[in-house]
C-alpha cells in the first residue's frame, strides 16, 4: 500500500474498516472496498496528459484554458480557509497564528491515506482550498485538473526563502502548480545496543537487513513503493522509476529471502515507535520518523543508542529515496486568494521553522542551518544524519509517477513478497 | 387475484400481508448486500483510469474486463496465492476448533450449572467487548513481548527455559489472537442452544441407563449441534476477513492472511481491481462453506419435523 511518511497512525483509519468487516461478516473483506467504489465518475479528460519530469529531463506542467490562475492584487476572501492535510502534519499553533494575522478561520480536515484523499478530491464534491500533494502525484493531479495554477505575485517567499532547486523543481518547472512544504529521506535506523555493526560504515548499508545476525529484530516499511526499492538497492540497482522485469524480479526475490532469513516484519510504526521501544533493532526509516524516535524512548532508556544512515551518504554507491511534499491550491477552491496567502505564509522562514519544531519533517528553507538544529536540540546529536541538505537530492533517487502498467507490476511483485510462501 | 382467493377474502388479504413483512429485510439486502456486491464485481472487472491509473468500476456487464480476474485465478492455481488461501483456511479451522474446545465447556457450565450467576457470567463473557478489538490486541502485543508477562509466567512455572519470541511471525500467536478475539461470539449461540435443551430429555436418558458421559454424547451433544454450527459460522466468517490480528501480532509475510493481501491491494491506486477480484474469490469460497451450513440446517429442520 502506498503509505506515506505521515501515515503514522494507520490504526485510526483501519478501525472503522475493521468495524465494517465485523458488521458485514460474510462479505467482510469487501467492506473497505465500498469506499473505493464511490468514485465512479472519472474526472479525467482525454485532452490532458500526465507529464512526468525527472532530474535529467525537467518538465513544465501544462496549463489549460479552462483552468486559469487568479488575478493579481485581489483582497483575500473572508474565509474560512479549508486545509486538507495528512494527519498530524502541521503545527496547530501555526494555524492559530495564521488565523490571527489574516483574521480568518482555518478548518483543518485530515486524511491518512493518499489514495483515499485523491478519490475524495476527484468526486469534485469537496470544497477544500489547500492540499498537500507528494511530488510523485503532482503530474496526475495537474492532468486531472485538480489543482489551479499559482499566481506568483502572491508568493514572494518562494524565491526568497526556499532552496533554489525546489523553488523551481524539475517535476514542476516554474512552480506552476505547487510550492514545496517538507523534504524527507528514506534510510535505515538502528540501535547500537542491539546491532553490533556500524551500518553507516558498510559499503551498502541496505545489506544489513540480510544479516542473519539480526533475525527477529529487523523491520521494513509496509509500503510497496518504498520497500521494493530496498530490494533493488540491495543489488545495487538504483533505477527505481522503471519496471524492468529483471530488476523487479531481483527485488522480489531479495525480499522473499528476508522472510525466513531474518524473520522480517513489515510495519508502518516500526521506525518512530517500535525501534525506540526495542522491539526492533534495525528498521527502514524516514528521516522525519527518526527525528521523532527519541520522544518514543521509554523512560529511563538512553536515546543516544539510536543511529540513522541514509545509504547514499555511506562510502559505497548505495541508493536511497529522497523526496518532498508540497502545498497547492485546489482548482475548486472557494477561497483561492486566501489559499495563496496561506502558501506564502508557510514559506516564511520563521513560520516554517516553528512548524518544523513540532512536525519533525524539515522544510527546505535556506535559513535553516543544520548545525543550529543540533545545537538547539531540535535534533539529537547522534541523529544528525537525519538532517537534509539540498545536495542530497543529487545523491539519491526521487520516486516518480510510474505508469499504470508499471505500477501494477510493482504491486504484483509486492503481493508475491507478501504471500510468504 | 385467483378465484379461490376472491372467495375467501380474508385469506386473500393475508396472502399479501405476511410476505410484506419481508419487505424491510429484502430492501436491506438489496441496499446493503446486493449493491455493494455488484460494486465489487464491477471493480474486479474494471479498467484503469488513463490519468490517475487507479481502478475504475465498469458497471455494464457487457463491457467487463476479465483480465485482472484471470490473473488472480492464474496466480491462485499456479502461483503462491493458493498458499495464502490454505494458510488462512488452516488458521481459521484451528482457531475455530480451539474456540469450540474452550467455548463449549463454558457455555455448558453457564447454561446448565451456573444457577443464579448465569446472567452475571454472561455479562462477564461479553465484558471484553466493551473494549475495542484493537485495544485488546495491542494489549496482547504488550503481554507477549520478550520480557512481557506471558514469558515471565511461563518461565516461572517452568514451561519455558528462555523467553520465547512470540511476535516474530509465529503461526500460534496469530491463532491465539484469533481465538481470543472471537471466542465469545461462539459462546453466546452455544449457550442459547444448550439452554434450550429440555432437562427432562437428559433425565430420561439417565433413567434409561445412560451414564453421564453417554447422556452427554448421545443426547446433549447432538441436540446442541445446531448451536455449534451456528457459533462456528458466526466466528469463521469474520475470521476469514480478518487482517488485523496477523498485522498486529506478527507482521511477517509468513502469517499473512488473505484479507491482508486484499487490504494491501485496495490501499493502492493500481491494485483496486486485484483487491476486488481477490474479494470475490474469497467470497465464493466462504459461500461454499455457508451453503454447507444452510444445507445441514435445512436437513436438521426436516429431521426434526418428521
Amino acid at each position: 500500500m502506498a503509505f506515506h511518511p505521515r501515515e503514522r497512525s494507520p490504526w485510526g483509519r483501519c478501525m472503522s474498516r475493521r468495524e465494517a468487516l465485523r458488521l458485514m461478516a460474510g462479505t467482510a473483506a469487501a467492506g473497505g472496498l465500498l469506499v473505493g467504489c464511490g468514485s465512479g465518475s472519472s474526472s479525467s479528460s482525454s485532452a490532458s496528459r500526465v507529464v512526468v519530469g525527472s532530474r535529467e529531463d525537467p518538465v513544465k506542467q501544462p496549463l489549460y484554458d479552462d483552468n486559469p490562475m487568479i488575478d493579481s492584487g485581489m483582497e483575500p476572501e473572508k474565509g474560512p480557509l479549508r486545509l486538507y492535510n495528512w494527519s498530524d502534519y502541521i503545527y496547530t499553533r501555526v494555524l492559530k497564528d495564521f488565523e490571527k494575522e489574516f483574521d480568518v478561520e482555518v478548518e483543518l480536515t485530515t486524511f491518512y491515506n493518499l489514495e483515499e484523499a485523491t478519490q475524495k478530491l476527484r468526486t469534485g464534491k469537496v470544497d477544500f482550498d489547500v492540499f498537500v500533494p507528494t511530488a510523485e502525484i503532482i503530474p496526475k493531479f495537474v492532468a486531472g485538473k485538480l489543482l489551479q495554477p499559482l499566481n506568483h505575485d502572491y508568493l514572494p517567499n518562494l524565491k526568497k526563502n526556499i532552496w533554489p532547486m525546489l523553488a523551481d523543481p524539475y517535476y514542476d518547472k516554474g512552480s506552476r502548480y505547487t510550492v514545496p512544504y517538507t523534504v524527507y529521506l528514506t534510510g535505515i535506523g538502528w540501535r547500537t545496543d542491539m546491532v553490533d555493526t556500524d551500518v553507516a560504515a558498510m559499503d551498502n548499508p541496505w545489506e544489513a537487513f540480510w544479516d542473519p545476525e539480526y533475525k527477529g529484530i529487523a523491520g521494513l516499511y509496509d509500503d510497496y513503493r518504498e520497500t521494493i526499492g530496498v530490494g533493488m538497492y540491495k543489488d545495487g540497482i538504483t533505477d527505481i522509476n522503471s519496471a524492468s522485469p529483471d530488476d523487479l524480479k531481483a527485488a522480489q526475490n531479495n525480499l522473499i529471502e528476508l522472510t525466513d532469513l531474518v524473520n522480517i516484519r513489515y510495519t508502518i510504526d516500526g521506525a518512530y515507535s517500535k525501534l525506540p521501544e526495542g522491539v526492533f533493532g534495525i528498521h527502514h526509516a524516514w528521516s522525519g520518523d527518526m527525528v521523532y524516535a527519541p520522544y518514543y524512548m521509554p523512560k529511563g532508556d538512553d536515546p543516544s543508542v539510536l543511529r540513522y544512515v541514509w545509504p547514499p551518504k555511506a562510502q559505497g554507491e548505495a541508493g536511497g529515496y529522497v523526496s518532498n511534499d508540497n502545498l497547492a491550491v485546489l482548482k475548486g477552491a472557494e477561497h483561492p486568494v486566501l489559499g495563496h496567502m496561506f502558501l506564502n505564509y508557510m514559506l516564511d522562514d520563521e513560520v516554517a521553522i516553528k512548524n518544523f519544531g513540532w512536525n519533525g519533517y524539515q522544510p527546505p528553507i535556506n535559513k535553516l542551518e543544520p548545525n543550529k538544529l543540533i545545537e538547539d536540540g531540535t535534533i539529537v546529536k547522534n541523529l544528525e544524519t537525519t538532517v537534509i541538505v539540498q545536495s542530497d537530492f543529487d545523491m539519491g533517487q526521487t520516486p516518480q509517477q510510474l505508469t499504470p502498467e508499471e505500477d501494477k507490476q510493482w504491486l504484483d511483485a509486492w503481493s508475491r513478497v507478501q504471500q510468504g510462501g | 387475484m385467483s378465484k379461490q382467493a376472491e372467495e375467501k377474502g380474508v385469506v386473500g388479504e393475508r396472502r399479501w400481508l405476511w410476505p410484506s413483512f419481508a419487505l424491510p429485510g429484502v430492501l436491506w439486502l438489496i441496499i446493503l448486500f446486493v449493491t455493494p456486491l455488484y460494486a465489487i464485481l464491477a471493480m474486479a472487472m474494471g479498467v484503469s483510469d488513463p490519468i490517475f491509473g487507479d481502478s475504475l468500476p465498469v458497471w455494464n456487464p457487457l463491457r467487463w474486463n476479465t483480465s485482472t480476474f484471470v490473473e488472480v485465478l492464474d496466480e491462485l492455481l499456479t502461483g503462491q496465492l493458493g498458499v495464502v488461501f490454505l494458510r488462512t483456511l488452516v488458521y481459521v479451522a484451528v482457531a475455530t476448533a480451539l474456540s469450540l474446545l474452550i467455548g463449549y465447556p463454558v457455555a455448558y457450565y453457564v447454561a446448565r450449572h451456573a444457577g443464579r450467576y448465569r446472567v452475571l457470567l454472561l455479562l462477564l463473557i461479553i465484558a471484553p467487548f466493551w473494549i475495542n478489538y484493537l485495544m485488546r490486541m495491542l494489549a496482547w502485543v504488550n503481554l507477549l513481548t520478550t520480557d512481557g508477562y506471558v514469558n515471565q509466567i511461563l518461565m516461572f512455572v517452568g514451561v519455558l527455559d528462555a523467553p520465547r519470541e512470540w511476535l516474530v511471525g509465529k503461526h500460534e500467536t496469530v491463532i491465539l489472537g484469533l481465538v481470543y478475539g472471537y471466542v465469545p461470539f461462539l459462546i453466546l449461540p452455544l449457550f442459547a442452544a444448550l439452554d434450550r435443551i429440555d432437562q427432562r430429555v437428559i433425565e430420561a436418558a439417565r433413567d434409561l441407563g445412560a451414564s453421564p458421559a453417554q447422556a452427554f454424547l448421545r443426547v446433549t451433544l447432538p441436540l446442541s449441534s445446531q448451536g455449534i454450527l451456528a457459533g462456528c459460522v458466526i466466528i469463521m466468517l469474520p475470521m476469514f476477513g480478518d487482517y488485523y490480528t496477523a498485522t498486529l501480532l506478527s507482521g511477517s509475510p509468513k502469517t499473512n492472511m488473505i484479507a491482508k493481501l486484499i487490504e494491501q491491494n485496495i490501499n493502492t491506486s493500481a491494485g483496486g481491481s486485484t483487491g476486488a477480484a481477490l474479494t470475490i474469490v474469497l467470497m465464493v469460497f466462504v459461500a461454499l462453506l455457508m451453503t454447507y451450513y444452510l444445507y445441514s440446517v435445512a436437513r436438521a429442520t426436516r429431521e426434526a419435523r418428521s
